[in-house]
């Protein structure tokens, strides 16, 4: 019955028809069935998965705000009005505002320099966006530990250089997701049409890239902010292995000795995170493709 | 006419070549950082791994962990250990997405993203204080299994083994591994199973000779960016222990901050090694992403 001489692409343009076939019959059907229903099974998975998700957190508020007979919400004020706690947060601001302003001051000109000018070096910098796994927190820890550390003759961290050591820590941490988000929203203007347009008018480089090229790339430089922001908001490994008391290290050595206020500055972070990640959703679907989730081990 | 398009090219060429010696001078900054941050302190680690941190002179002593079984437990404990939580993220993400994706409702699309979002970012102290909270010695769900006749510790339970690391590690395994993997789930078109329906193929060849090998490029390189992540994590696992647990980013940061254990030559032969198994997952992921299926292609 099947022709033996039938060749591979007259098969292939068998399976093409009967693709499309499929996909007119599904139209159709669509069209007459338009309320189609969660599968059972669906339905379970996602309950079950809400439930295992949101336990840990559902714990976390009943040890921090339960006395075991009644609700308090004493442990959260007394973890907010706490001065390590004031003092803490405020350090992690401080070094979480700095980074996001250096990051993108430095990250933004070069991205586009990249892309207008030297593309030669675009592999180099595609090389940052692994940079994360390879280099890890734990191992830039080691290394700027060895570098600049108590034994090394370029003592940083026991001078007054030591914000600039961890500065340039969380440069380093965010620089692959900040690159990444700036570069994407480069990619999706035509950045040497509107540079050789803004030329032709006249406008210098430094012009061009502050009045023309920052506007139009605006949502990935608020994305890039996003995450380095909550990134060094979050970081634990450089601050703890070289020896700055941010939030997170806080978090940890207040939950020694006071576990209840620490459970509830646990659901401080949360919040923390939390509205990052709402923040960077919300630009993701004004410009589709933004990265929400930084990936790399923390 | 022709005066003018004349003149707009001239202007941007000169434009570009006016760009030219102030545009290297403007990846100065970045260039700068990233040397003084990541490579000198990279070469540091290097060079630090090969000398001894008393006398300085060159040695390999400090790679000795390689001969003796005893040294290489941590090694075990980690590949365990990411072994464990690869195996139970990938499997559970992979159902969460498929029923995400199944479940055919926007809004239940919409918020599971997010969530798993805040989920996967949501790693560190504050997630390990959070599991304390819930399956600790005194954790809620502890408690209520125990009022219900199981005695999760009595029974050999610790959230700090590697077991209890491994429900941990899930917490953001799972919400990584469903970010990863629902593009290309939500890529795979209902009428190519219709194509294989009218075909006559039965739901099992549709998944052996459809869906797996469209699946197995992203399925694979997935699981390695889930086992690279569970491998270099620390600030989870610290936060948890305290550094008492046999995991190779633990036992860098005890020779480093250790008062006992201080040895910063062997903490930079560790990391090397650290370093080198996370090249090897995230290059072999490169190599997959190559070769990503053309039916995947958006």
């Amino acid at each position: 019955m099947s022709n033996p001489s039938i060749t591979g692409e007259a098969t292939e343009e068998y399976l093409a028809t009967v693709v499309a076939g499929a996909e007119a019959v599904r139209k159709a059907r669509r069209r007459t069935n338009r309320r189609s229903r969660a599968p059972t099974w669906a339905t379970v998975v996602l309950l079950v998965s809400a439930v295992y998700f949101l336990l840990p957190l559902y714990a976390t508020a009943v040890f921090a705000l339960s006395t075991g007979k009644h609700f308090t919400l004493q442990p959260l004020f007394d973890g907010l009005g706490d001065d390590g706690f004031q003092t803490s947060l405020q350090l992690s601001l401080f070094y979480s505002i700095v980074t996001t302003i250096l990051c993108l001051a430095v990250v933004a000109p070069t991205a586009y320099l990249v892309e207008l000018r030297f593309q030669r070096l675009r592999a180099t910098f595609e090389f940052l966006t692994i940079l994360p796994f390879v280099i890890p927190p734990i191992i830039l820890a080691v290394g700027l530990s060895a570098m600049y550390g108590i034994n090394s003759p370029v003592n940083l961290i026991a001078s007054s250089w030591a914000p600039v050591l961890l500065m340039g820590g969380y440069f380093v941490l965010t620089v692959p997701f900040v690159f990444r988000a700036i570069d994407n929203a480069l990619r999706a203007v035509d950045v040497r049409t509107l540079s050789e347009a803004s030329a032709s008018l006249g406008a210098g480089p430094t012009r061009t890239f502050l009045r023309v090229i920052v506007p139009s790339i605006s949502l990935g430089l608020v994305s890039g902010a996003l995450l380095a922001f909550t990134t060094a908001m979050g970081e634990f490994t450089l601050a703890a292995l070289l020896g700055y008391a941010t939030f997170p290290v806080y978090l940890l050595n207040v939950n020694g000795y006071e576990p209840r206020m620490g459970e509830a500055l646990v659901l401080v972070s949360f919040l923390i995170t939390w509205a990052g990640v709402i923040a960077l959703a919300a630009v993701a679907r004004r410009a589709p493709g933004t990265q929400i989730v930084r990936g790399g081990p923390m | 006419m022709r005066s003018s398009s004349s003149g707009t090219l001239a202007g941007a060429s000169t434009a570009a070549r006016r760009l030219g010696g102030r545009a290297a001078l403007a990846l100065l900054p970045f260039a700068v950082l990233i040397t003084a941050f990541l490579l000198v302190p990279t070469l540091s680690l290097i060079w630090g791994s090969f000398h001894d941190s008393k006398t300085g002179a060159f040695t390999l002593t400090n790679y000795s962990y390689l001969q003796h079984p005893l040294d290489l437990v941590p090694f075990a404990n980690s590949l365990e250990l990411s072994l464990a939580s690869t195996i139970l993220g990938s499997v559970v993400g992979l159902l969460i997405a498929q029923a995400i994706v199944s479940s055919r409702r926007p809004l239940v699309q919409e918020i599971a993203t997010t969530f798993s979002s805040v989920a996967a970012n949501f790693a560190g102290v504050p997630l390990a204080f959070a599991f304390i909270a819930t399956l600790g010695a005194n954790g809620l769900l502890t408690r209520t299994l125990l009022n219900s006749g199981i005695d999760l510790y009595s029974g050999g339970f610790k959230l700090y083994s590697v077991l209890g690391l491994t429900i941990v590690y899930a917490y953001w395994e799972i919400p990584l591994m469903v970010l990863v993997m629902l593009p290309p789930l939500q890529a795979m078109k209902p009428s190519w199973r219709e194509a294989a329906e009218i075909l006559g193929a039965s739901r099992w060849r549709y998944l052996r000779s459809v869906a797996i090998p469209i699946l197995m490029t992203p399925f694979i390189s997935s699981l390695l960016l889930l086992y690279a992540n569970a491998f270099g994590a620390y600030a989870t696992a610290y936060g948890l222990t305290t550094g008492f647990v046999a995991l190779v980013p633990i036992e860098i940061s005890n020779l480093i901050n250790g008062d006992v254990s201080y040895d910063p030559g062997q903490a930079d032969a560790l990391a090397i090694g650290l370093a080198v198994i996370m090249a090897v997952c995230i290059g072999g992921r490169a190599i997959l992403e190559r070769r990503s299926t053309r039916w995947l292609a958006p």
